[in-house]
């Protein structure tokens, strides 16, 4: 599936919004698209035995962006490491990066602008 | 500028009248499970053995709120309709034990007794801390400041100090690496506190219970309520919130038959 990439040139809280913006209706079209090609079959199946020593990665989209999953199966074929990394994870840096320069007072518009999670970074 | 007044007025006042009326939630909704036992057959299982934390204890059928993630696999695995979860967001307690649900009458929570009402009751401030939740309880604890729901019109606000706070709310399973940062944000607010645990993760480990990674409250912190949900309806959150402080007067129990 394709999808246009949302970009705006300057870099600041306005560009911020106006590629969200953007997304969102880029998300919106992809979304009336998908609906109609659904593939039959349940919605939900059981998870099968897994199998012992693997590594599986899975990319899924989150409201954020890219949810990257990654699963560990032990020699019995239980997990033995599962991690999710969400995009905020990556842009906390790009707002550490936004913020050189910029006076305290600016750091929470720039800070929801960005709109990152706090969960799941000290884990 | 006259587009967003026009925009304004068309789309008149969101705030929620809520205690005094409660809204009609979507069909879909997942509150209070209604449990009817005598219907429960009493050689199958089927509901505990689909239910993926353990939620489910059998015969007869009882549901541990804390550890339910109402996501539901066991009112879809019953054939009997024993198990079904009706539209009821009221769901708080004071006890973890009074979250364990087997269809009969059930006590809501309580509210402080009355030198911290005096002291919270108008005027509460929280402090909160993402112990590895998921954000999904973070979320619907922040909804609660947008306008439909209004928390700050009952005095309640989040804070950013454990210093400035007379409460802290805890999300998530409690992650090793966040324990210490718990236990020191419950200690540096001060003394008399109220301490609240919101989703299932935080009040049994919810889905992750049995990680090593994951250590839960220490049991050093006494939890004076608990809100489950995975995560919880800002409508149970606020409902929870103002029964602590006394504020949602009614008689504090519910029957099985109510939905
Ligand atoms: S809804 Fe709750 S009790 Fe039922 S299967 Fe899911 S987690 Fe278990
Ligand atoms: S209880 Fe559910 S929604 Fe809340 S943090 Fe845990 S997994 Fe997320």
């Amino acid at each position: 599936m394709s999808a246009e990439t949302a970009t705006f040139e300057t870099g600041d809280v306005l560009a911020r919004g106006r590629v969200r913006w953007l997304e969102c209706q880029s998300s919106v079209e992809a979304i009336k698209r998908l609906v109609h090609g659904l593939p039959a079959g349940p919605v939900s199946v059981r998870a099968e035995k897994l199998q012992p020593r693997r590594i599986a990665v899975a990319l899924t989209e989150g409201w954020r962006g890219e949810v990257a999953h990654v699963a560990l199966t032990n020699a019995e074929g239980g997990l033995a490491a599962y991690k999710i990394i969400d995009p905020s994870f990556h842009n906390w840096f790009g707002l550490a990066f936004a913020m050189r320069g910029n006076q305290i007072s600016d750091f929470p518009l720039c800070n929801k602008s960005f709109n990152l999670s706090y969960c799941g970074h000290d884990l | 500028m006259l587009e967003i007044l026009k925009n304004r007025l068309k789309q008149g006042h969101r705030t929620l009248k809520f205690p005094k009326e409660t809204p009609k939630l979507a069909e879909r909704y997942r509150g209070r499970p209604i449990i009817d036992a005598a219907k429960c057959a009493a050689d199958c299982s089927a509901c505990a053995e689909s239910c993926p934390t353990g939620a489910l204890q059998m015969h007869p059928p009882r549901i541990d709120l804390g550890a339910c993630l109402f996501c539901p696999a066991c009112s879809s695995a019953c054939e009997s309709g024993a198990l079904r979860f009706g539209q009821d967001h009221r769901l708080a307690t004071r006890t973890r034990e009074e979250l364990l649900v087997d269809g009969g009458e059930a006590k809501l929570a309580a509210a402080l007794d009355e030198k911290l009402r005096k002291l919270f009751g108008r005027s509460l401030k929280l402090r909160q801390v993402s112990a590895g939740g998921c954000n999904a309880c973070e979320a619907d604890l922040n909804v609660l400041g947008i306008n439909v729901f209004d928390l700050f019109r009952f005095g309640i606000q989040f804070v950013a100090s454990p210093r400035h706070a007379d409460g802290v709310v805890i999300t998530g399973p409690v992650s090793a690496n966040m324990r210490q940062a718990l236990i020191d944000t419950v200690q540096a607010t001060p003394q008399p506190r109220v301490v609240i645990a919101v989703g299932a993760c935080a009040i049994s480990g919810g889905p992750y219970a049995g990680s090593p990674e994951v250590l839960g409250i220490p049991p050093e912190i006494k939890v004076d309520l608990f809100l489950p949900g995975c995560p919880p309806h800002p409508l149970t959150l606020l409902d929870g919130l103002l029964r602590l402080l006394g504020r949602i007067e009614d008689e504090g129990r519910i029957s099985s038959s109510s939905t």
